[in-house]
């Protein structure tokens, strides 16, 4: 019989296949590590704030920490659960329908990050020990944030825009033409 | 455990490459006249192949399955592809006479033995419209396009009834202006 493998040089492809699959559970299963093993550990500093040392101020930073990275973990996990389930055996309008929704620049899940970026925002206020004023972290954080969104948005406009016009497209083209 | 399912998963990715190697090159060589293309296409194909299989359940007959991943595959296989994305046919594909439609007329391109005229209107159609005509080369019933469109099969039927109608029409025309 025939090793139809070496014809087709599927193998190696699996292989790096499986060492992708490999590396990106690896990357995902270290940010989950890092994200919810932070939530436990903002949660003893806002109780241990509160209690031993009764800095209520210092306590609401590290719960507001604390509901951040809840909200950064579950929408890091809905990302990684998107990524894993695309499927490209779906019907082809299918398909196309939610590539648009996927590329579409502001969604509910960006609205939630931003509302992750909000409370880390007052989480860094509230926190005494960083000794910030207001307005100084609105000009570093908020300045960072401004700065990372304009970065993003031009991604969007250089690399995804033209991927979801061309699926907007299609699915006119499928569903009237 | 794991290693199994991996195992398990290789084993069934070799399959159904094996068992569909011929129609994955085919539906490449519709959308890319150059052999790199092909090729490049071909390996993203597998590749969707690969990461789609978790998902396979069996729902859809296995040709279906390969020809969505393939057709999916063609519009989004690259941004360049896709503005050039062009459908290519020779005169031994095998379903050739079903998009013509027309003895007469398919008798007539023979004898000429060139199809470059089906081939500059083939391109002139639209992506979607090209990719209904693949599949119909390929020998999909209407009622197979429609499961890999996603529409409805009445739906497959009027817009490949146009597409044959404009095809007539312009190669018959073009054909004539020549005699």
């Amino acid at each position: 019989m025939k090793n139809n493998n070496n014809i087709l040089g599927t193998d190696q492809l699996i292989q790096k296949l499986k060492k992708e699959d490999a590396y990106y559970l690896r990357l995902v299963k270290t940010m989950q590590y890092v994200y919810w093993g932070l939530i436990p550990i903002y949660l003893f500093l806002a109780v241990r704030d509160y209690y031993t040392e009764g800095v209520i101020q210092d306590a609401i930073g590290s719960l507001l920490y604390m509901f951040s990275l809840i909200i950064f973990a579950i929408i890091f996990r809905q990302f990684y659960k998107e990524y894993n389930n695309v499927d490209y055996a779906m019907p082809v309008l299918q398909m196309l329908k939610k590539a648009e929704r996927r590329y579409q620049p502001f969604s509910s899940k960006t609205a939630w990050l931003y509302v992750g970026v909000l409370l880390m925002d007052f989480g860094i206020y509230f926190n005494t020990s960083l000794g910030y004023t207001f307005w100084e972290v609105q000009l570093y954080y908020g300045g960072m944030i401004v700065v990372a969104t304009i970065i993003g948005y031009i991604v969007y406009l250089t690399k995804y825009k033209t991927i979801r016009d061309n699926a907007k497209r299609l699915i006119r083209e499928i569903e009237n033409g | 455990m794991k290693t199994d399912i991996n195992v398990r998963k290789e084993e069934k990715f070799n399959q159904i490459v094996t068992e569909n190697d011929e129609r994955i090159r085919r539906i490449c060589r519709y959308y890319n006249p150059d052999k790199e293309a092909q090729k490049d296409m071909y390996q993203e194909v597998l590749i969707n192949v690969w990461k789609s299989l978790d998902n396979f359940r069996g729902e859809a007959a296995l040709s279906t399955w390969i020809y969505r991943i393939a057709v999916n595959t063609s519009l989004s296989f690259t941004g360049k592809a896709f503005r050039e994305m062009k459908l290519m046919v020779d005169s031994d594909t095998e379903n050739l006479g079903s998009i013509i439609d027309d003895e007469e007329l398919h008798a007539k391109l023979e004898k000429e033995e060139k199809y470059t005229l089906l081939q500059n209107e083939l391109n002139q159609l639209s992506v979607i419209d090209k990719a209904l005509l693949s599949l119909t080369l390929e020998g999909l019933s209407n009622k197979e396009i429609a499961d890999v469109i996603g529409i409805t099969e009445p739906n497959v039927k009027v817009k490949i009834h146009r597409i044959k109608g404009q095809l007539k029409t312009k190669i018959g025309g073009s054909y004539d202006e020549k005699q």
